[in-house]
């Protein structure tokens, strides 16, 4: 099996000799048309964080020479034909996609808050239902709270942005109802412009001071690319 | 017209309960703060150029290409704690209307 982990112009330099992924096997680049695969051989297919850092290891060394086209984690095909042909079927596509990455990394900003109240409160706990109906009941009061939390979510990934004056820069929200994270903002820079986008993250912590801002990355474009794009341009209006 | 951020077409919003017991489950042993692994897991499982390759990676019987992150972490740790024995073993079990 082999398992694929990112996509780049086939001109660009091979994997670096030694770099190996997933199972300790070896990474190497598999070309077609214009654009190569980076892949490795693979024993099995499990999910788990080692393996989801050993993807991203690799996809990570390959940022470091150019910007990937990073390939979704569990993308495994039989063999090197299987994927070479998988690759030439949508080669128009990926380049475009590399054309529009190309000179960027994205960087992000993890947001922590601290959710003290309970707005509609469903009770989180492990009490298991004694009826059917207290079992919806249990599901209605969850699902609203769930809501409202994700709802209060998009209004401090909105305030981030804004503080954080990234006008035109391509943006990715992922909000996370979880209690002590809101969620991940996604941008798009320049590899000239990390410098300016910790600024400008540092500037949002000074007037964001209840809600906690933590800068990730550079990592390869994982938000932005594929065929829905699924960005915006910030800071929004919404 | 008055838009819903949280349903904004632009906002990835992950539809599960996704708790902060829900993300620890993830945190099995490695050194690291679990939020760091958020970021981690949201990027492989939820992002990223998907290609149709030949062979399928599940979680819990349910495939990895039709899951985000939301679904991954809801439907592995729910399972785990209300089945309180390994996923992918059995279907989980709802309780009956009486």
């Amino acid at each position: 099996m082999i398992h694929a982990y990112c996509i780049r112009y086939g001109v660009d330099p091979a994997p670096d000799a030694g770099l190996v992924g997933i199972d300790g096997a070896e990474v190497c680049v598999l070309r077609t048309g214009k654009i190569g695969l980076w892949v490795s051989e693979s024993a099995g297919s499990g999910v788990s964080i080692h393996r989801l850092r050993e993807h991203d290891k690799v996809v990570t060394a390959a940022l470091t020479t150019a910007t990937p086209l990073p390939v979704r984690f569990g993308t495994c095909f039989r063999d090197e034909a299987s994927a070479l042909g998988a690759m030439a079927q949508r080669e128009a596509d990926f380049l475009a996609d590399l054309a529009r990455v190309a000179g960027c990394v994205e960087m992000g900003v993890r947001v922590g808050w601290q959710v003290d109240d309970e707005p509609t409160c469903a009770p989180n706990s492990d009490r298991q239902p004694t009826s059917g109906t207290e079992y919806l009941e249990m599901r209605r009061l969850r699902a609203n709270r769930v809501k409202d939390l994700k709802l209060r979510a998009a209004e401090v990934l909105t305030e981030i942005e804004k503080a954080m004056q990234l006008e035109g820069v391509p943006v990715v929200r992922s909000i996370l109802p979880v209690r002590e994270l809101a969620g991940i903002l996604a941008h798009l820079v320049q590899r000239t412009e990390i410098g300016s986008y910790r600024a400008a993250v540092d500037a949002a912590k000074s007037i964001t001071q209840h809600l906690t801002l933590a800068t990730t990355g550079p990592w390869a474009p994982y938000s932005f690319v594929g065929a829905d794009g699924g960005y915006h341009f910030g800071p929004t209006d919404t | 017209m008055a838009t819903d951020p949280a349903n904004d077409a632009r906002t990835s919003v992950f539809e599960g309960t996704l708790l902060e017991d829900d993300v620890e489950v993830w945190d099995t042993g490695d050194t690291g703060d679990r939020y760091a692994l958020v970021d981690l897991v949201n990027r492989l499982l939820d992002r990223g150029v998907v290609i149709t390759g030949d062979i399928t990676i599940s979680v819990a019987g349910v495939d990895l290409a039709y899951l985000g992150l939301n679904a991954v972490l809801t439907s592995v740790t729910t399972a785990r704690r209300t089945l309180g024995r390994p996923v992918g073993t059995d279907r989980p079990e709802v309780p009956s209307p009486e």
